[in-house]
């Protein structure tokens, strides 16, 4: 198992945001987290890489833990996510942005920088390829001289794929990816999460578009009212009762599973 | 709308350092006054203070105004180790800069953990700490009556013989090999990848935690260089002018030191040198006296942030870079052709 | 030293409120644009001295002179509000802050060449001999200042919370978003909030100018202490910025039993540890 999530408990001054979540995900596979909004997976993700701290429960990646750790020392274990709200760097350009996602595998030492050292200029010489590189499996090659507030709300979800994807991730968590994006950059989409799997990145998904859920999932997991309620295939979950009740109401359940 | 980003160092810079190299060593021997070298001094003083600044501020996305604080270290530093110890210019400028970076390490590791305005406010309460600790601990300082008599170094060379750094040739060197030294630091950070980090600083920290950028850390490395900077800076300034006073930790420094920063560009190498120069000549000039120089200070801070943000040097960077990508396509064009 | 108490208390207290005016309108200010104005401590500078210009220059009553000031500073900070405070809603938060240094020293440095350096007093009616309360000895301009002050603390409470306009205000200082969408003219909403924010700064000047001295550089000294004030008592919380404006000066004023010199240190202090580690103020209300 890459990732493991044991027991994850999220209090927020009296509300229980999550209430004892585990699953787990296990290399190279696509898991696809969904339930109704306000189910608490973005608390969830954002426990899992660091930019909260649950109230109890570990997060292990590759065996070591995680919990508790910052940001970007968790993202060096190979654990990248994506934001719900697209997320860039503003002022600077396509290239600038994907850039610091290089960031990820080698910080040269401020003194190194001063001194001049051969790997920090070769670092940054071959930098250019790589960006060029991640540029064309995103699609955006042709746009990398432009500013990232420059580009449209759909080019900009792929610059902030590319700058997580520069990161080198083993375990990339993407954040309703797909919101925003219309039915023919959702199949675009999908094609790169296909992509991305074949390269050997595991991914995990929190996605409400159902269309991409069942296309790409090897696995999904359901979460409702800060508790998993189901999980297995994407067979499996669509005929499970407790998931359907829980997205169309009681009323369905019957006369569905019949 | 090319701001934010430094002129290329690739094309062009290179070729110019010659020449500005010559110009800069030319220059205290064209017949200039004892008062215009006098001003070149000081702008020199000004270009590290500011140079640095640019780091923290232009970079990094903070707006410190503690970085008076460090140039007041500095210079008192400098200056005690002088009347204390007869220790000279050449053991006070590292002790200076060194001080002031333990100082800032310090300082940085609580206030860096806070953003945005809270940043600012506690980094102003630290700089008028400093201020009303200079005035008070009258044992060490003498308060308010300052530390006069801050002599400059003399340098003996065996074989050659003695420069005087009292003369103001002499120490025109000093200031402007020190003001080189800082450009460059500068310039070797922000075109490295710690560089890039800075900017994933300013533009959008949360994203750059997600990949691996600590914020904290480069928000350290930019504020710990711009206080050794600093600190050096106060040391040269307490040499040359030979008097320290509690005025150094001044709102009026941290101001000044902010508006070279704002009018010349805040994230380029070029804007806080043209920043520093304008505004220790411009005042000058124009004959200002204090309060009016101040009001000079208001108007351009006022005026910047509300009609030309990213300073002078944006402003011409705006229109060459959309012609030099206008010559790149007809070029292309006339290749393709 | 321990029966001077009272009156370090009281002393205290008079300075206290005079922070908590200034800090009111810099909370509000905040809490409908999101700025902080570092010009704020200018509004009560101007106060001051525009009644010392009023009172002295002009041979006008002090109790003319004062709703005279406070008026004019009013409508500064609502032009003020109208011209530059309206364009820096759309700027980032560095250069919102780096505007209003520069109005700062535009105010301070204009009224310095206006009115000079000197510290000047603002003449009253007032007689100058102490009177005294209990413990307690104090002046009639002290006394009148308090008195001042406390009415206006009470009408303020009574304007936001029990009017149908001040609720309004309020809304657009706690929750702009909403209060745009119930069909509040926020752009309105904000000119005079701003206003009133001015006015109360500028009373606080010219209520506490008859007791110390005016000069054209006490404004950024009130700055800083109601930035430490509306930070102790939280952003946006005119409840905090009173508590905190009192709880500052009762402070400030029992340092001096310690040390009269590092007496502004104790905000400095108070502000970076509540700073780093009860970022939104002491007095949270929840």
């Amino acid at each position: 198992m890459l990732l493991e999530v044991d027991s994850i408990f999220m209090n927020f001054g009296g509300i229980a945001a999550l209430k004892g979540i585990s699953f787990s995900v296990p290399e190279g596979q696509v898991v696809s987290v969904i339930g109704p909004n306000g189910a608490g997976k973005t608390t969830l993700f954002n426990i899992v890489t660091g930019f909260q701290k649950p109230t109890a429960g570990q997060v292990r990646f590759d065996g070591a833990v995680v919990t508790g750790l910052l940001p970007h020392a968790i993202a060096k274990h190979g654990l990248i996510r994506t934001f719900q709200k697209t997320e860039v760097f503003p002022a600077l350009t396509v290239m600038e942005c994907v850039r610091i996602g290089l960031l990820n595998n080698f910080q040269p030492s401020l003194f190194s920088v001063l001194i001049g050292k051969a790997e920090v200029a070769a670092f940054v010489k071959n930098s250019a390829l790589d960006v060029a590189y991640i540029l064309e499996m995103v699609g955006l090659q042709s746009k990398s001289e432009y500013l990232a507030q420059e580009l449209s709300y759909g080019e900009q979800r792929l610059l902030e794929i590319a700058v997580g994807l520069a990161a080198r991730p083993r375990l990339l968590l993407l954040d309703e990816p797909s919101s925003g994006l219309n039915a023919e950059e959702s199949a675009r989409f999908s094609t790169l999460v296909r992509r991305l799997q074949k390269q050997k990145i595991t991914i995990v998904l929190v996605e409400h578009n159902m269309n991409v859920v069942m296309g790409v999932s090897d696995q999904i997991i359901v979460v409702h009212h800060g508790e998993k309620i189901a999980e297995g295939t994407p067979e499996a979950v669509s005929q499970n009762r407790d998931v359907i009740r829980a997205y169309l109401g009681r009323e369905w359940v019957t006369d569905a599973v019949g | 709308m090319a701001f934010l980003r430094s002129p290329d160092p690739r094309t062009g810079l290179y070729l110019r350092w010659p020449l500005l190299a010559g110009v800069l060593i030319a220059l205290p021997f064209i017949g200039l006054t004892g008062y215009e070298l006098h001003l070149l001094i000081i702008s020199a003083i000004f270009v590290i203070l500011s140079s640095s600044l640019s780091l923290i501020m232009g970079y990094g996305g903070l707006l410190s105004l503690a970085h008076a604080a460090f140039f007041g270290i500095g210079a008192y530093t400098s200056a005690l180790l002088f009347m204390n110890f007869r220790l000279s210019m050449w053991v006070g400028l590292p002790a200076a800069g060194i001080v002031s970076a333990i100082a800032a390490i310090c300082v940085g590791s609580l206030f860096l953990k806070v953003r945005g305005h809270r940043f600012v406010i506690t980094s102003l309460a630290f700089v008028e700490i400093m201020r009303l600790i200079a005035v008070n601990a009258v044992d060490l300082t003498r308060g308010q009556m300052g530390l006069p008599g801050i002599a400059a170094p003399i340098l003996t060379i065996p074989g050659i013989g003695t420069i005087d750094f009292a003369s103001k040739t002499a120490f025109y060197f000093l200031a402007v090999g020190g003001a080189a030294i800082c450009v460059w630091t500068v310039a070797r950070i922000v075109h490295s990848p710690i560089g890039w980090g800075l900017l994933a600083l300013r533009e959008n920290e949360n994203l750059g935690e997600s990949v691996g950028v600590s914020a904290f850390r480069h928000a350290m490395i930019a504020f710990v260089v711009g206080a050794f900077f600093a600190g050096i800076a106060g040391s040269l300034y307490a040499h040359y002018t030979g008097f320290v006073s509690p005025d150094l930790f001044f709102f009026s420094y941290t101001v000044t030191m902010l508006v070279m920063v704002v009018i010349g560009g805040k994230a380029t190498i070029l804007g806080p040198i043209v920043g520093a120069i304008a505004f220790t000549f411009l005042p000058e000039y124009l004959r200002v006296v204090a309060q009016y120089r101040l009001v000079l200070v208001g108007v351009v801070l006022l005026a910047t942030v509300l009609a030309f943000p990213n300073g002078l040097v944006e402003l011409w960077s705006r229109w060459l870079r959309p012609a030099l990508l206008h010559l790149r396509t007809l070029r292309s064009r006339d290749n393709a052709a | 030293m321990l029966d001077l108490l009272p009156q370090f208390v009281f002393n205290g207290l008079l300075i206290g409120m005079s922070y908590a005016l200034v800090a009111i309108g810099m909370t509000m200010i905040f809490g409908i644009m999101n700025i902080a104005n570092f010009a704020h401590g200018e509004f009560y500078m101007l106060g001051g001295c525009i009644t010392y210009f009023i009172a002295a220059k002009l041979n006008a009553p002090y109790l003319v002179a004062v709703p005279v000031s406070v008026a004019a500073v009013t409508v500064l900070g609502f032009l003020l509000e109208r011209t530059v405070f309206r364009q820096l809603r759309l700027k980032s938060a560095m250069s919102s802050v780096l505007a209003t240094i520069g109005l700062g020293l535009i105010l301070q440095n204009g009224a310095l060449i206006f009115f000079g350096p000197q510290p000047q007093a603002i003449p009253t009616s007032f007689s100058a001999f102490p009177l005294q309360l209990g413990p307690i000895f104090t002046t009639q301009a002290r006394l009148f200042a308090v008195a001042v002050t406390a009415a206006t603390l009470v009408s303020m409470y009574v304007f936001l919370n029990h009017t149908l306009y001040g609720t309004a205000m309020r809304a657009t200082f706690q929750q702009t978003e909403a209060a745009a969408l119930v069909a509040i003219p926020i752009d309105r909403m904000r000119g005079l909030t701003f206003a009133l924010g001015a006015g109360l700064a500028a009373l606080g000047g010219a209520l506490l100018g008859a007791i110390f001295f005016v000069q054209p550089a006490m404004g950024a000294t009130e700055s800083l202490k109601a930035f430490i004030v509306v930070i102790l008592g939280g952003l946006g919380s005119i409840p905090g910025s009173i508590v905190g404006g009192i709880f500052l000066g009762v402070a400030e004023s029992l340092g001096t039993l310690v040390s009269s010199a590092y007496k502004d240190a104790i905000g400095f202090v108070l502000v970076i540890i509540v700073m780093l580690y009860r970022p939104d103020g002491l007095f949270k209300k929840s």
